[in-house]
């Protein structure tokens, strides 16, 4: 299904075809999303301005990327129970557990809330906010291809980059083997939201087992095709075809990341907040 | 011209099978040859194609190969498959399987990037190919989102982008509208004629193909059984029947009718069919007002009032495709078997996914039997409608073919007395019972198609809607299915047909209903379908042969008739030729 | 002449084999991660991708191995993960999927599950050694590396993580296992060994 013009099949769904973000070049996409993921890495646990900075960044980015609300929604529920889950591990712990040097702000039985528990926890939710963000970005800017043609960017050996989009293009159709498998299903009377627990497995088999035959069956095939168009002809240097380039465009756009990157680098070898 | 292929001697066995697949193979092609290669299911036609570019044996690891193959001059036994890549192209049969990349662009240089050809030469092919082609412009569309006669060039361009010798295609034509298929044999006729390659075609649809050929050969249990020039080997019409394979439609209608024809050539098109047969009609009795010795005005009739109806159904995709807009449409408790024509992207199977609940209607409704289907209980739906996908491997999900068949009913409710009942009579009346207790994902297609048509038809639905239930099937399979779907509408189920194959749908379909573009273009008599050139061209179908020749032979008859199939054809001519 | 013939170390065989296995483990890390079933919130879930990426280990060997490694890796940048935290994370299902392939490839258990010795070695090693090294590792991880966990709760994640793995690998992972290596075996991705 192509669908109209504005729309196309991505990894995950449809996704918007045209925008400013689509726009750039791939290794653009790719630097913005490796830049701001480095510069997170190198403030965790360090610096929580530097990092709060890079939430709004990605918050700004996935803007950009005009996502359908439902995965919004899939991501604040995803994470914000992993959230909820590490406040809980920090703060409801024996007494004795408490490190020396934390300064308690409040407890009630088990539940010690720790000046240190707080921060760590601020610093784990600002990161994986940062990063869910910033994979939607990615998600929603950047086709398979323009990761393959990214990698292809960074002389990234050409047998990698042909790996990656295949396991992208082979797990793309395994989403849409699942809606086919589904429906086929459907169409004998299975109704996956009734049944107990032992029965809604077994449903799940029902989609499992197809889904996989699918691609084995799939991959099978792709061996004799790609051994057809030469893929493992020997002692041969590969010629590659499409040749990415920058353009102004995209080194303005790098500039402020790379300072970001810069800036947290300094932050995490010259400390200065929390 | 010399032998660019020899086969010397050869059989081959994969490792899991007991019998040679190949067996004692001798055959030489010359370069510049187009050779057609056909047979039943199980031949050995595509492991034939699969050992000239050395697939098998290197990628057939542990099978047993003997003899000796030769291509262009190189032992395939000691030469690897990437070498044979600038030397043979292949087109596979599963189109979509043979993409690798994620635009036409890049699926048509992934090859000589493989062999290190040059960009500039590689941008000079690549241009040469889309033009050749006529793919111009569709350089960053996916693959998957083309039309299959689209795809189908795409992969034929992949393999031409080599510059190979030789080009093997096989059965590139199973899984597209007729015109879609007379495309892309158009494409492999320029082809040979442009570039004098040696092209070697698997098909068993004879139609179309038969004169495209310099030579045919008839493969079955892998031996080779009969090879001949086109005409001499379509007029050996018995030997092609007995071992699986149906001669053109007019050839066997010509070899029917022989003794009057004073065993004239076998004609191999309509043209030539009707060139041969119109001198021979004997006017005078034509001009007696006789009608044909069969009805085209009464149809099988309707009864019992209406099973489905669907009224104003729309139907918009998640992307934005409106795939149905605005159709009507009713389908009677009792009545002829209905098939649903048109080309790829037409709306057919969507519609056909409404009948069971499958999808909701964005707007307008869809009632089985009295159920809305947008509020209908999913387990009351599939007992009155079922739903066979084109795909087997879409719905096998169990361990043996006995637990298959029996899925769907344990959803039901039904005791396991009541499941093992039903499940023995099915696979008693599809012929399975031998299968039972196998593993499906390890049956042949067929029998894995027989499976899940088994499965569907436990649950005892009013109306069964089959998808494509012949794709990929030989003559006789074909026939198989579809006298197993005629014995079913016997016994009073409704059969719903989604098929490219117009033969088929001519023979065993009273009812056409033709969709272009998510509306209904035609929808009554088949025969009176089929009369409408122009509403047929609109959705990318012709009719087959024999309606064909009958339409152009109906000005020589003075009344208007369409034979639907052979012995139709037959039967009108017998009277009638001198 | 007759021969019967013997494939490369990494041809294109092995090539489709990381190929499937990353697509696969890609989609269920994907679904996993977002359908989670808790059992214990946060601290221990019915992740379901786990089952069949195990079971690559098995009938692909060490490209099966790299498979997971690659489609997990790739699913967990999706999830939220930082490209470092992901593929240091993921380096677990890697471990996992060999020490399957181990057991299938050294130890030549039958993963169809044939006889009483089969199930017992499936059992044990399969789900509490396998799942019980993996989980020491991921523990250690979450608490001290990415410090997502208080390290009180060493105790509680590490159990939760191998339980709930257990609970998937022993029941989806077993029925995969009996259902597919058959048909699997029969197909030109099955690797004998550990490479081919």
């Amino acid at each position: 299904m192509s669908g109209g013009g504005n729309v196309r099949r991505g990894l995950v769904g449809y996704l918007p075809a045209n925008g400013t973000l689509q726009q750039l070049s791939p290794p653009t996409k790719l630097l913005i999303f490796l830049l701001l993921a480095a510069a997170s890495s190198f403030v965790y646990l360090v610096n929580l301005y530097v990092l709060v900075l890079i939430f709004v960044v990605a918050v700004i980015l996935f803007s950009f990327a005009r996502l359908p609300r439902l995965w919004v929604r899939l991501v604040f529920l995803a994470f914000g129970f992993e959230a909820l889950g590490t406040f809980v591990t920090y703060t409801v712990i024996p007494p004795s557990s408490v490190p020396s040097d934390a300064e308690i702000l409040f407890s009630f039985s088990w539940f010690i809330v720790t000046d240190h528990a707080l921060i760590t926890v601020a610093h784990v939710v600002m990161l994986f906010f940062s990063m869910a963000f910033l994979a939607l970005f990615l998600i929603g800017s950047t086709t398979e291809r323009d990761i393959v043609e990214g990698l292809n960017f960074f002389h990234i050996p050409r047998t990698v980059g042909l790996m990656f989009g295949m396991i992208f293009r082979l797990a793309g159709i395994l989403f849409t083997d699942y809606d086919t498998v589904r429906e086929a299903q459907l169409s004998r009377g299975i109704d996956y939201r009734q049944g107990s627990f032992v029965e809604k497995l077994r449903k799940f088999f029902g989609v499992m087992v197809p889904l996989i035959v699918l691609a084995f069956r799939r991959a099978a095939f792709s061996i004799n095709a790609l051994d057809s168009r030469g893929y493992a002809i020997r002692n041969v240097k590969k010629t590659t075809f499409h040749q990415v380039r920058l353009h102004t465009l995209d080194y303005l756009v790098l500039t402020p990341f790379f300072a970001i990157l810069i800036v947290s680098i300094l932050a995490r070898y010259f400390p200065w907040s929390i | 011209m010399e032998d660019i292929v020899t086969f010397e001697d050869v059989s081959w066995k994969y490792e899991e099978t007991q019998d040679w697949v190949i067996s004692q193979l001798n055959l030489r092609v010359k370069q510049g040859e187009f050779l057609l290669v056909t047979g039943p299911n199980g031949s050995g036609k595509t492991t034939l194609g699969t050992m000239l570019n050395a697939l098998i044996p290197y990628n057939y690891r542990y099978g047993t190969l003997k003899g000796r193959i030769t291509v262009a001059g190189k032992d395939t036994a000691a030469t690897s498959v990437a070498e044979f890549s600038q030397i043979v192209g292949m087109v596979f049969q599963e189109v979509e399987a043979q993409f690798l990349t994620l635009s036409v662009e890049d699926e048509l240089v992934f090859g000589p990037e493989n062999l290190g050809v040059s960009r500039e030469e590689i941008q000079r092919r690549l241009d040469w190919v889309l033009k050749l082609l006529k793919l111009e412009g569709y350089n960053e569309k996916s693959p998957f989102e083309l039309s299959g006669g689209q795809k189908q060039r795409v992969a034929i361009g992949a393999a031409l982008m080599t510059l190979p010798k030789i080009l093997v295609l096989d059965e590139p034509t199973s899984d597209i509208d007729p015109l879609g298929k007379v495309e892309v044999l158009a494409t492999i006729r320029d082809l040979r004629e442009s570039l004098n390659m040696t092209i070697i075609l698997v098909e068993h649809l004879t139609d179309d193909v038969a004169l495209l050929a310099d030579r045919v050969l008839l493969l079955k249990d892998g031996r080779l059984i009969l090879e001949g020039a086109p005409r001499e080997f379509f007029g050996s019409v018995d030997t092609l029947k007995k071992n699986g394979v149906e001669p053109p439609q007019v050839s066997q209608v010509s070899f029917a009718l022989r003794n009057k024809l004073s065993n004239a050539a076998i004609p191999l098109t309509v043209d030539e069919f009707v060139q041969l047969i119109a001198p021979k009609i004997n006017l005078a009795k034509t001009s007696s007002k006789r009608q044909p010795t069969f009805d085209a005005s009464t149809p099988e009739q309707s009864e019992g009032g209406q099973l489905i109806e669907l009224k104003d159904l729309w139907h918009t995709y998640p992307d934005g495709t409106v795939a149905l807009k605005g159709v009507d449409l009713s389908i009677p408790r009792k009545g002829p078997m209905v098939a649903l024509l048109g080309q790829n992207g037409s709306g057919k199977t969507t519609l056909a996914k409404h009948l069971n609940g499958i999808l909701k209607p964005t707007k307008g409704c869809v009632n089985v039997d009295g159920l809305d289907t947008r509020s209908a209980n999913r387990k009351d739906l599939v007992q009155k409608v079922g739903y066979v996908f084109q795909n087997p491997d879409h719905q096998i999900a169990n361990n043996t073919v006995f637990k298959e068949v029996s899925y769907g009913l344990e959803n039901l409710g039904l005791s396991q007395d009541q499941i093992n009942e039903r499940v023995k009579n099915v696979l008693e009346f599809l012929d399975i019972t031998s299968y039972a207790n196998e593993q499906p994902f390890l049956l042949q297609k067929g029998i894995r198609q027989r499976t899940v048509i088994a499965s569907i038809l436990a649950m005892r639905p009013s109306v069964i809607v089959v998808d494509e239930p012949t794709t990929g099937q030989d003559a006789v399979n074909s026939r198989v299915i579809m006298e197993m779907l005629k014995g079913l509408h016997a016994q009073g189920y409704q059969i719903v047909l989604i098929t490219h194959n117009m033969n088929i749908a001519a023979e065993y379909c009273g009812r056409t209903i033709v969709m272009s573009e998510g509306r209904i273009l035609a929808d009554g008599p088949t025969r009176s379908v089929f009369s409408q050139a122009e509403i047929l061209k609109r959705a990318y179908l012709q009719p087959p042969p024999v309606c064909r020749a009958s339409q152009n032979l109906s000005s020589k008859l003075q009344t208007d008739f369409m034979a639907l199939s052979v012995s139709e054809l037959e039967n009108v001519l017998e009277n009638l030729i001198v | 002449m007759s021969q019967t013939t013997k494939g490369a170390m990494f041809g294109t065989a092995q090539f489709m084999m990381i190929v499937v296995s990353a697509a696969l483990a890609l989609v269920g890390t994907l679904i996993g991660g977002l359908s989670i079933t808790p059992i214990i919130p946060y601290l221990a879930t019915l992740y379901v991708g786990v089952a069949f990426q195990l079971i690559f280990g098995d009938w692909f060997g060490f490209w099966g191995a790299i498979g997971v490694y690659i489609g997990c890796g790739i699913g967990e940048l999706y999830l939220g993960f930082t490209p470092l935290f992901a593929f240091i994370l993921v380096v677990v299902d890697f471990v996992q999927t060999m020490l399957f392939a181990f057991g299938g490839k050294t130890i030549k258990y039958n993963y169809t599950l044939k006889t009483a010795k089969d199930w017992i070695f499936h059992i044990i090693w399969n789900g509490p050694i396998v799942n019980g090294i993996g989980g020491i590792y991921a523990t250690l991880v979450f608490i001290y590396v990415f410090k997502f966990i208080g390290p009180a709760y060493f105790w509680p994640f590490f159990l939760g993580w191998v339980a709930g793995n257990v609970v998937v690998v022993l029941i989806i992972g077993t029925i995969l296992l009996k259902f597919l290596s058959t048909y699997v075996m029969k197909t030109p991705l099955y690797a004998r060994g550990y490479f081919r």
